[in-house]
């Protein structure tokens, strides 16, 4: 039961011709490739058919609300307009953000500048130079993120600090904040 | 030292090296255990989806592998990505048009989990033809991980083929070739509806066992004869040695299958792809050093 890999086939070469070296095994694979070469059109393709928006949109959208109306029923703690509900299970109680660790309030996503730039640093084997940059993100982002929490009426930001006040919570799953 | 540094300046990405230390039993045991907890289940098709059949999710792992392969993802990027879609699959009954919109979200996810340089979703989207919008996918996105339990760290068998090379007794030269291998052989299991139900740790062995077949690799004693090596992973995975040569088999039958297929595909193709078979065959690759 031998298995021959003849030469011609097409299929099985692009999938084993991408690793060789052992000690990075996929530098070759993170080449600039990913940055600037634009898709093959033969990958490009639609496979069941045009998709209406609009109703792909109604759907989603009403996927999404369940999600939410699930989750507000889980915490007693109404998401969209971030208020508690009545006689919910856990007690909430707001919390000012400059008492929690400042990833509640850090914003997600660098930009994307700042990504590029990171990863091209990021090769020159300089870890200082790295810790440095992203320090520098991180202070970015607090910079835009704090003021907009203080001076408007951030409503969401509020909600996150809230979520710190859950002691009750029996179960190990992640509080979903998001829905 | 600066000049190190325009040197180095490359579009490559830094990557941790691999952690000897986790590559004990300890951690093999507990990983047995844990992959038990992202398996799909395996009759989705009967009991969850209506309009979708299994031809359905070949097409879509198809592409997906296109994309993939084209992007030079990280090797466990489209298994990861094929899990995340089967248990998604298995709780939510999708439409056939939602299907590429899932593939896709999936991808996203996968990247992110499993890349420095994640792929985004304006690329994804072109991958689609344009047919879903970037929105859609976020809104997708949202939707995949709330299905899933926001529990993404699936095992995967790469995670597997590791500790199973640190176990045989192979040359370090031999062990790169046969990784590679292994690796194909997991991608294409990821493809094949057959598989959906297989334990990770199961086709790492079986894809293992298949590639050092398919290598006649030979040890330094009758360690990695077949039957031998099938016993010892078995014992290694805690499985039963004659379900582990079955699984083997499929993985064989499978690449026969399809390098069939592509032979087919190939012939009927005109001049354009025939090129780009000449074109990769003059790539380095282990392919003709395995048809001996």
């Amino acid at each position: 039961m031998c298995v021959l890999f003849p030469k011609n086939c097409h299929a099985v070469k692009t999938m084993s011709n991408v690793r060789l070296s052992n000690g990075s095994p996929t530098l070759e694979r993170m080449d600039a490739a990913r940055l600037s070469d634009q898709p093959k059109p033969s990958a490009c393709r639609t496979l069941f058919g045009p998709v209406d928006h609009e109703e792909l949109k109604r759907e989603l959208t009403g996927h999404l609300k369940a999600m939410e109306e699930a989750a507000a029923e889980s915490w007693g703690f109404d998401f969209s307009t971030h208020t508690p509900r009545p006689n919910a299970r856990f007690l909430w109680k707001a919390v000012d953000s400059k008492d929690l660790p400042s990833f509640y309030s850090a914003s997600e996503q660098p930009s994307k500048s700042l990504c590029a730039k990171v990863d091209v640093n990021g090769n020159c084997g300089l870890t200082e130079e790295r810790e440095d940059k992203s320090e520098k993100q991180t202070d970015r982002t607090d910079k835009r993120k704090r003021p907009a929490c203080i001076d408007s009426s951030c409503p969401s930001k509020r909600s996150r600090t809230c979520l710190d006040e859950t002691p009750h919570t029996p179960k190990k799953c992640s509080p979903p904040r998001h829905t | 030292m600066e000049h190190q540094l325009f040197c180095c300046e490359v579009d490559t990405i830094r990557r941790a090296y691999h952690d000897a230390n986790l590559l004990n039993d300890r951690v093999l045991q507990t990983m047995l255990k844990a992959e038990e907890n992202y398996l799909p289940s395996p009759n989705y098709f009967k009991c969850v989806q209506k309009e979708i059949v299994p031809k359905m999710r070949k097409i879509v792992a198809t592409w997906m592998l296109e994309v993939c392969e084209e992007q030079k993802c990280e090797e466990e990027v489209f298994p990861l990505a094929m899990n995340y879609l089967d248990r998604f699959l298995s709780v939510e009954h999708t439409k056939k048009t939602r299907l590429q919109l899932l593939g896709a979200a999936c991808m996203f996810l996968a990247s992110k989990m499993k890349e420095t340089v994640p792929l985004t979703a304006e690329k994804l989207c072109i991958y689609t033809d344009n047919s879903i919008r970037p929105c859609e996918l976020l809104q997708m996105e949202l939707l995949v991980l709330n299905k899933l339990k926001w529990d993404l760290a699936s095992v995967t068998p790469h995670d597997f083929i590791e500790h199973f090379l640190t176990k045989l007794p192979i040359h370090q030269s031999a062990k790169q070739i046969l990784r590679k291998h292994a690796q194909t052989f997991v991608a294409l299991c990821a493809t094949d509806v057959n598989f959906i139900a297989s334990p990770p740790s199961m086709i790492a062995a079986g894809s293992v066992a298949a590639a050092v077949q398919g290598l006649y690799l030979k040890g330094a004693d009758s360690s990695l004869s077949s039957q031998n090596l099938t016993n010892y992973l078995s014992q290694v995975i805690r499985s039963d040695p004659d379900c582990l040569r079955s699984c083997q088999e499929q993985i064989e039958s499978l690449l026969e299958s399809s390098l069939r297929q592509a032979q087919q595909q190939s012939n009927s193709t005109e001049s354009k792809r025939v090129e780009e078979d000449v074109d990769l065959s003059c790539t380095p690759t282990d392919v003709r050093d395995i048809n001996i």
